[in-house]
């Protein structure tokens, strides 16, 4: 299975703002909100005084908002990438304010979250994510990093690398800035809202009690099957035809 | 009643249905649930963006009949498959909630629908009326403004209309951005585009970008900027503001706006005086030298840091680092056509490359983004319908206007894009009948008495032009809501009816195309069929079918493309180069330094194409705030505004409200604010009147323009 990553050389971009409509139209990502983005900071290194950070979700390798889905609605693919399972996600916002880097939003017509997963919708088609097939300054290289040949695992074994990470609430990310970039700790502390929080402790215990009953039902299941019952001496269980309710 | 079941069938049931739900929804991600969409697949469609003459090219993926998404062509050797969200956002246009579909009459009781067949008849009507009423006069009443925002067999189907209806007089586009550069470099150098392709910037030692913004404007071309820098060659920027572009430059000379030509003339000077020019070159190539020598000669060191604003040593070095250069490239952008003085700035400009030899060969020459139409045009239509005389320019067609000399008038642009808008929008209003073909409600409709409504770049085949005179192609992706009809229909349509004998048979833009490259020699082998076949166009002429490009220098027997093969440094029709400052600078004789002390710029932004269609983009209103004037904080502060606050742009002609941002991006004593903004825009993002209500209307001899001219921020509460 291939294992995909990205990498960004921000030197080269200038934010022009392909990447983010780019990323828009493919994704139908309504405007205003975004997958991606480009970070701009003051830096006298560059003529302009500005330097800019172009960025998504960082498919981060202990990501945060993978822990933090109380319906295990995202979680790392083998392949290397964080997804969402739409149908399954509630939008609680759990994960958005559990990510340090802010790469995801609720989507407003959807109701649920929605991020950078490399264009997956459109893989099939053998064309880039949008924000790096339409960047003109070829700031973002993608691909297999799993293979050796590929120009992304090339540039990871000949470049210094520089990951983005936050300081108190370290994820692994795997995208990676090519050489020196901009700003690397901005990200910010993760922090999970406090009915989620508590929601989990709570989540904890169901769980448990959970499988604690599911244990009970499988233990009666093979009795049931291995130790029969006597349908006659037993209770039997009268289901209502009618709706008015008739007692056992 | 009731139903019994037992607690064996109970379970049985119930772990069947534990089982089927396994089955159908895997119930962990370590099973191997995934969202991604399911494949399916597009139709792929070839295109190119409408907008600069970057010409970007794309393949537009369609599904359910509609484009999607847009993928940039990777075999397009100028832009390597980039796009910027200028371009994309005609995806989001074409189904934009606010496009007109429908053509419209303006009655007494208001606008009201009719039909495309109606508003033809209507049209034809108008256009026999007033040949009938003026006969052979006829030229003189007719008249349209260009850009049309189709396509170039859309061009030509217009242009032959236009010349069976009796009509000369064409508003070329580029009247109000490089006009005054194109036609200048036509008189003096036989080409009225760049003199090389932008591929040998690779090539030189020294790459100069005068005024030339190109990170900003032609977001794409950046790269070449990048491909010049790895192979070692050094970049200055010309420009008074700092911007995107100045991240990709060795030094930048924050030249005061408008006095480009008088640092040019005082390197001119500089060379003659010194001797270091090349004479050999210039006895054996060149003209009237000693007119040049005439013209250069006020222009001393402490002359040009007086007009420049820049310090004596910036200038020594800039010169000697031109004359060090053995290979030198100059970029000259849109800005330097929008000054008064714009046409001395570009000879002088020109006058320095031939001096020292830096026109003709590799890593040579000079380069500008906007214009690159190749040749033919005219002679086609002149085959079709005969030889014509030149029409008039916008400036003198005002004047025919406010004298009521103007029956037709096709408006296919904004008229909001000259100076002094408001008062020409008084001026159309003496115009008997205004076609406008357009997108979105714009303020065109008020002067308008026919509203066309047109298409977008998706929803007609044909061909376009970029800067490096390439020719590309697109097919026809999408169908157009409603009556919206491509340019070369509605033309096309009108003309059959006006010469029905004479009127060329075509039934779509590839036959057009086809004619054409039949027509003229030079077009032979810029077929419909190569031109699919090619990511990046065809870079004309190609005389041969399946003959190569010719890339890079278009001097290739060494000569000028004059009647004589040699350059002149003295254009007879215009005379000298004088330079002064741009007409209504603090600095220049008709200025008013004390009531307006600020030197007023305006420009192109990032994101945002001219003065109509984009304002109705959403995807990019979401990278505006509303107009804003961008100044430094010493000026900002000396005029008693804050950044961030509302104030006013004053000039002696009016005023708009612009939100400050104090920036040190931008030299002091000078105000930029972007062009782009419009009055009928959905979003407030983009909101604002037309900047050139406050703008008089100057003209040099060729091009309206805009910049330059003294003004003055001032408080709201003030």
């Amino acid at each position: 299975m291939p294992r995909y990553r990205m990498l960004i050389d921000s030197n080269k971009c200038y934010n022009c703002g392909a990447c983010i409509v780019g990323c828009q139209q493919r994704n139908s990502v309504p405007y205003g909100y975004r997958r991606n983005w480009v970070r701009v900071d003051a830096d006298p290194d560059y003529g302009f005084g500005k330097g800019f950070q172009p960025g998504g979700c960082m498919q981060c390798d202990a990501p945060l908002c993978v822990e933090a889905c109380p319906t295990q609605a995202t979680w790392k693919g083998d392949d290397g990438v964080v997804l969402i399972d739409v149908q399954r996600c509630i939008g609680c916002g759990a994960c958005i304010a559990a990510c340090p880097y802010d790469a995801r939003y609720r989507h407003p017509e959807r109701g649920t979250v929605d991020k950078c997963d490399y264009c997956a919708s459109s893989r099939h088609l053998g064309i880039a994510p949008a924000c790096v097939q339409l960047c003109p300054a070829q700031v973002r290289t993608f691909g297999d990093a799993s293979d050796p040949s590929s120009e992304v695992a090339q540039i990871a074994a000949q470049q210094t690398l520089t990951y983005v990470e936050s300081p108190q609430s370290p994820t692994k990310p795997s995208l990676a800035f090519v050489g020196a970039t901009t700003v690397t700790n901005w990200p910010r502390a993760a922090a999970l809202p406090s009915p989620i929080a508590a929601m989990r402790v709570v989540a904890t215990g169901v769980r448990y009690l959970g499988a604690l009953s599911l244990f009970g039902v499988i233990a009666m299941f093979f009795k049931q099957i291995l130790i029969p019952s006597d349908d006659k001496s037993g209770a039997e269980i009268h289901t209502p035809a009618s709706g008015k309710g008739e007692k056992p | 009643m009731s139903s019994k079941v037992s607690r064996r069938t109970f379970m049985k049931a119930g772990a069947a249905a534990v089982g089927a739900l396994t089955c159908l929804r895997p119930l962990s991600p370590a099973l191997g649930a995934n969202s991604a969409t399911p494949g399916i697949d597009y139709e792929r469609v070839h295109g190119y963006c409408p907008f600069c003459q970057t010409r970007c090219t794309f393949t537009a993926f369609k599904k359910n009949g509609k484009a999607e998404f847009l993928v940039g062509k990777d075999g397009n050797r100028w832009t390597a498959g980039g796009m910027c969200p200028k371009g994309m956002s005609f995806l989001e246009l074409a189904d934009s909630p606010h496009r007109l579909t429908r053509p419209m009459l303006k009655t007494a009781s208001g606008w009201q629908n009719i039909s495309y067949d109606e508003a033809i008849a209507l049209t034809v009507e108008k256009l026999q009326e007033a040949r009938r009423r003026h006969g052979n006069e006829i030229a003189r009443h007719l008249a349209l403004t260009a850009p049309l925002w189709d396509c170039r067999e859309s061009e030509l189907a217009a242009l032959i209309t236009m010349r069976f209806a009796g009509c000369i007089n064409i508003m070329p586009p580029g009247e109000v951005c490089i006009s005054t550069a194109s036609s200048t470099l036509n008189t003096l150098l036989g080409s009225g585009n760049s003199t090389t392709t932008v591929d040998e910037v690779e090539n030189a030692e020294l790459l100069v970008l005068w005024g030339a913004n190109i990170s900003e404007t032609y977001p794409p071309y950046t790269r070449w900027l990048e491909k010049a820098k790895a192979k070692g060659v050094r970049i200055i920027l010309l420009d008074c503001r700092r911007t995107r572009t100045s991240n990709f430059v060795d030094r930048q000379l924050r030249i005061a706006p408008g006095t480009d030509g008088a640092l040019a003339l005082g390197f001119v000077n500089q060379i003659i005086q010194d001797g270091s020019y090349d004479k050999a070159y210039v006895a054996e190539n060149t003209n009237n030298f000693n007119a040049l020598v005439k013209d250069a000669s006020p222009w001393t060191l402490a002359q040009v840091a007086a007009a420049t604003d820049l310090a004596e040593e910036d200038i020594i070095r800039f010169y000697r680092e031109l004359m060090n250069s053995r290979r030198t490239m100059m970029w000259l952008g849109g800005s330097l056509s929008r000054y008064s003085n714009g046409m001395a700035t570009v000879r002088a400009i020109i006058a320095m490359q031939v001096l020292c030899n830096q026109i003709m060969g590799s890593g040579k020459g000079l380069l500008t983004m906007e214009s690159g139409k190749p040749e033919g045009e005219k002679e086609f239509v002149d085959h079709i319908c005969g030889r014509a005389p030149a029409g008039v320019n916008f400036r003198r067609l005002r004047i025919a206007m406010d004298r009521n000399e103007i029956d037709v008038l096709f408006l296919n642009s904004s008229y909001r894009r000259y100076p002094d808008c408001d008062g020409l929008k008084e001026t159309l209003k003496k115009v008997n009948f205004v076609i406008h073909r357009g997108f979105f409600k714009t303020e065109e409709l008020e002067v308008a008495h026919l509203f066309v409504p047109a298409t977008f770049t998706l929803e007609s085949q044909g061909s376009h032009y970029g800067a490096e005179k390439q020719v590309v192609w697109r097919d026809k992706c999408q169908n157009a809501p409603g009556d919206c009809v491509p340019d070369w229909q509605f033309y096309r349509d009108i003309g059959r009816r006006l010469e029905p004998e004479k009127y060329p048979r075509f039934e779509t833009p590839s036959e057009l195309a086809t004619l054409f490259s039949n027509t003229l020699p030079d077009w032979k082998g810029i077929t419909v069929d190569r031109l699919r076949k090619s990511p990046s166009g065809l870079v004309g002429p190609i005389p041969a079918i399946n003959g190569p490009e010719l890339l890079g220098c278009i001097f290739r027997d060494g000569k000028f493309r004059t009647p004589d093969g040699k350059f002149d440094f003295l254009l007879k029709a215009v005379g000298p180069i004088i330079w002064t400052p741009p007409k209504g600078a603090p600095k220049d004789k008709d200025g008013d330094p004390k009531n307006f002390p600020l030197t007023f710029i305006q420009g192109k932004i990032l994101t945002q194409w001219q003065q109509t269609i984009t304002n109705f983009a959403a995807s990019l209103a979401q990278f505006s705030n509303g107009r804003y004037v961008q100044v430094h904080p010493e000026t900002a502060s000396q005029c008693g505004v804050k950044h961030g606050e509302t104030a006013y742009l004053v000039t002696a002609f009016g005023k708009v409200e612009a939100r400050i941002e104090a920036s040190e991006d931008i030299t002091p004593g000078v105000v930029f604010t972007p062009s782009h903004f419009l009055g009928t825009s959905p979003y407030p993002a983009t909101n604002s009147p037309p900047i050139n209500s406050i703008l008089p209307n100057y003209w040099d001899r060729i091009s309206a323009q805009f910049n330059g001219l003294g003004c003055m921020l001032q408080p709201m509460k003030g």
